[in-house]
């Protein structure tokens, strides 16, 4: 209850900070738009040549298109702004202010601020997930959409720890600040569903840096490609990570060296 | 026993390991295949405690390990070694009960939002330290008053002058009525009105809370303004605890005697009586041996026309340079290089 | 000039080794021609696309990686943020332009990656023994030539895009669109071979082409003689047009610059 205050004041906050920068708001909702045509005119190059990727039909393969754009608005409205911002506040050292605060140093590192504008991608790619459905002429049944919805909190709970642990990292090197760029490159592979990949790529994909349960396990999900089983390891692997990343967190809180003069 | 002394540290050690580099496009080669790692002792074996309501400032030449110590005080770093206890609670553990009732201030880090009024944050800060709505306007009207904030709070903080910031920054700092300070440079960089402001605000505030408070400044006048006891780090050892003016009698080998003669001098020469600091007209300083201060101005009464004589303690910057030029000293005869690091 | 330079690439050096991390970091980021070569791979199980079997693919794909490396480009980050916090108001009292300070660091920043490039290199090459590259004298001398005009273009049209921060805030995201068309129609998503030929007529004169495709082109002796003279010309061509438009671009921003200040 206390802690949904605080969120309520973090955001109102934040999007105050926000509305100051209006600028940001046209040439956002521009270049979501235009990095999702940029990511559909690079598929349908594919298509020219081969009438499936991997055994998934263009809209199939659009749908996770429509996942990518949604987990870039989540990373870049929800963490980007927040753990993103621990390397540099831990590099001039005002993390010295969310450590000497009475309330969770996680909570407020992970859940301070929002870039509202960044929302734009998110509802995108809901858009894009609905029109590829369309295409399709499927309907899911309730059970696919709460295959999905798991799917999806477990994808946001893997996305999340993988960048408090790259984050961490910042506690012993500080001059790490591209790390988060890293995992953007690696998540250009999401784009694709992951059965396009082969032998060591896949498995470096599903479960080193599990970008598959990002963008194509949730839309397998709702195409009813995915077996109970592979829900129930995907929503373990999800809690798994969550707590694996918050001992690593905290771990990595010990080795602070509180930058100053 | 944590009761009688809100702080209490003990055989303190606080080490970085840090790699050397040597200079130069060699050098940043040669750490480039191999790093070669140093211990730096940050705070060494460092015990004191602080009591109820003190006003404890920390004196040292920059890299002493006064910031270290506030740190490790304030729950930010984990001590390597010994004990470090504030109001009772290990403050590494990071308790909320702990931190609720404890603030840092760091002259050169700010927390308020750049973009936002300071009352924004303020606002933030009551919900983080779950302040009662009555006691935040209560404790904002007080703060207000204090730190003349009224025409400040509504204006972007990017909007405002440094000193207008610190001033903010110490409201926010303070809006949860914590019972332990650390103020580490709270005023650097302000001009000498501001200094004072802040200055006379500390010590409204210890009055007020009765709270404890360690302070660390550059400024020497901060310290003699606010503290009554100092404690003096040097190379993260401990040189000296205590009173003030104690802390000069213990280290100034001398004491300043000031003269106004009478009439003016004929001939006869001051030399002799101790080192001359100044001599013109008719007043003249000197340094006088400490054991010998009665004596040489008994002697002085006696032969030469005096008006008026006093006998001062030398400026205390200048005791405070002597203390750590005899530790650097001390370390040279033991055969310790200067830097640690090295 | 040359006693400058050599102080400016010493420093730049210094600060490179000292950034290490970093860079190592930044190259890994660079891996999207290996996702984009692992998609093609396995589309091309069934038979050639296009002209292109696995090992074409691979062929290709392996030196794109290794000509993005080493014409990778990050002045506009710099150089927007000095203009807009006035950082660049000290750079300009020195007696030397600003670019060659940029020019320096960049240098020494793909003397660093090439140190780390030509091991990997000679490791991808025992993993894929079959790569196949046309070897020639012409070729490889035509090879160099474009992958210095590959990197000239690429950081003069970002350096201009740079200037564009003195008159407005949004210089990075006008930027972001060009790197995206770079990535779109120089090669990186598909060669331009796959593309239909109607937009592969027009992509072949684009300045996109010539700052990472064409070096990998030149090498892969699917071009006729022609084609490399046409490509050459279009290629000098686009050089100059950027150093043109660099230098007007610049002496209106300075101007700019000392009327409004930062």
């Amino acid at each position: 209850m206390r802690y949904l205050k605080l969120l309520t004041i973090f955001y109102k906050n934040s999007i105050l900070k926000e509305l100051e920068y209006r600028v940001n708001f046209l040439s956002n909702a521009f270049m979501s738009v235009f990095w999702l045509v940029w990511g559909i005119v690079g598929v349908s190059i594919f298509f020219l040549h081969r009438d499936t990727m991997g055994d998934w039909t263009y809209p199939e393969v659009l749908m996770v298109v429509g996942l990518f754009t949604f987990f870039t608005g989540v990373m870049e409205s929800l963490l980007r702004p927040n753990v993103g911002a621990v390397i540099e506040q831990i590099r001039d050292g005002t993390f010295d202010f969310v450590l000497t605060k009475p309330v969770n140093a996680q909570f407020i590192a992970s859940l301070r601020s929002i870039v509202i504008w960044r929302l734009v991608d998110v509802i995108i790619g809901i858009a894009v997930i609905v029109y590829a459905l369309g295409q399709l002429h499927v309907t899911p049944t309730p059970t696919q959409i709460g295959f999905f919805l798991v799917m999806i909190a477990s994808a946001v709970a893997i996305v999340y720890s993988i960048w408090l642990v790259m984050v961490s990292f910042a506690f012993w090197f500080v001059k790490i600040d591209n790390i988060t760029e890293l995992f953007y490159a690696f998540y250009e592979a999401g784009r694709y569903p992951v059965t396009i990949y082969r032998g060591v790529v896949r498995v470096l994909l599903t479960f080193i840096v599990p970008i598959a349960f990002i963008t194509t396990f949730p839309a397998s999900a709702l195409l009813g490609r995915i077996d109970p089983t592979t829900t129930i390891i995907g929503f373990v692997f999800a809690i798994g990570s969550f707590i694996a990343s918050n001992r690593f967190w905290n771990f990595a809180l010990r080795y602070y060296s509180s930058a100053s003069s | 026993m944590s009761n009688n002394f809100p702080i209490h540290v003990e055989h303190l050690c606080k080490y970085y390991s840090v790699h050397q580099k040597e200079s130069g496009l060699a050098g940043s080669l040669k750490s480039f295949v191999r790093r070669k790692y140093t211990d730096v002792k940050a705070v060494d074996d460092v015990s004191f405690t602080i009591g109820a309501g003190e006003i404890v400032g920390f004196l040292g030449p920059n890299g002493a390990g006064k910031t270290t110590t506030l740190k490790v005080l304030s729950g930010l770093l984990y001590p390597t070694r010994g004990v470090a206890r504030v109001l009772g609670f290990t403050p590494s553990e990071r308790r909320a009960a702990f931190l609720r009732q404890i603030t840092l201030v760091m002259g050169q880090k700010q927390q308020l939002s750049w973009d936002l009024p300071a009352l924004e944050t303020f606002l933030v800060n009551a919900a983080i330290y779950e302040i009662p709505d009555d006691q935040f306007k209560k404790t904002m009207r007080e703060l207000t008053e204090l730190l003349e904030l009224a025409p400040l709070l509504k204006k972007q903080v990017r909007k405002l002058s440094l000193g207008e910031r610190m001033k903010c920054e110490l409201a926010a700092a303070l809006l949860h009525r914590p019972q332990v300070l650390f103020l580490d440079e709270p005023t650097i960089g302000l001009d000498v009105t501001m200094q004072t402001k802040i200055r006379q605000f500390v010590c409204d505030y210890n009055e007020r809370y009765g709270a404890t408070i360690i302070l660390t400044s550059h400024y020497m006048a901060d310290v003699t303004a606010l503290c009554q006891r100092v404690i003096v780090i040097d190379h993260g050892k401990l040189l000296y605890d205590g009173d003030l003016r104690a802390l000069a009698e213990k280290i100034a080998p001398h004491k300043l005697i000031r003269v106004e003669f009478s009439q003016p001098l004929n001939g006869q020469r001051l030399e002799e009586y101790g080192e001359v600091v100044s001599a013109r007209d008719q007043h003249a300083e000197l340094l006088i041996p400490r054991d010998a201060t009665s004596d040489v101005a008994a002697r002085m009464l006696a032969q030469l026309p005096i008006a008026d004589v006093t006998i001062e303690e030398p400026p205390i910057e200048d005791v405070i340079t002597r203390v750590f030029e005899q530790a650097a000293k001390a370390r040279a005869e033991r055969g310790e290089k200067d830097e640690d690091e090295e | 000039m040359l006693r400058k330079y050599s102080a400016l690439l010493r420093r730049a050096m210094g600060l490179m080794l000292e950034y290490r991390a970093s860079i190592v970091i930044w190259m890994l980021t660079g891996v999207m021609p290996l996702v984009m070569l692992a998609v093609w791979f396995s589309l091309a199980e069934g038979g050639p696309i296009a002209g292109y079997s696995q090992n074409d693919f691979v062929s290709y794909y392996l030196l794109m990686t290794l000509v993005r490396q080493l014409t990778n480009v990050w002045v506009i980050w710099e150089l927007d943020y000095e203009i807009r916090h006035g950082d660049l108001s000290i750079k300009l009292l020195h007696p030397i332009n600003p670019i060659h300070e940029y020019i320096a660091s960049h240098l020494a920043d793909k003397a660093f990656r090439l140190w780390i490039l030509v091991p990997l290199a000679l490791v991808a090459w025992l993993i894929f023994p079959t790569i196949h590259y046309d070897v020639t004298p012409i070729t490889l001398t035509l090879f160099f030539g474009a992958l210095a005009a590959a990197w000239i273009l690429r950081f003069l049209s970002q350096y201009c895009f740079g200037i564009l921060a003195f008159w407005i805030s949004q210089a990075i995201t006008l930027n972001e669109i060009w790197f995206a068309g770079m990535l779109m129609l120089g090669g990186v998503v598909a060669p331009l071979d796959l593309f239909p030929d109607q937009v592969r007529v027009i992509a072949n004169y684009l300045p996109f082409r010539f700052m990472l495709s064409f070096p990998v082109e030149i090498v892969s002796g699917r071009l006729t003689p022609t084609d490399l003279l046409v490509g050459s010309i279009a290629m000098i061509f686009w050089v100059a047009f950027f150093v043109v438009l660099y230098r007007w671009l610049w002496s209106r921003g300075i101007r700019q610059f000392s009327a409004f200040g930062a």
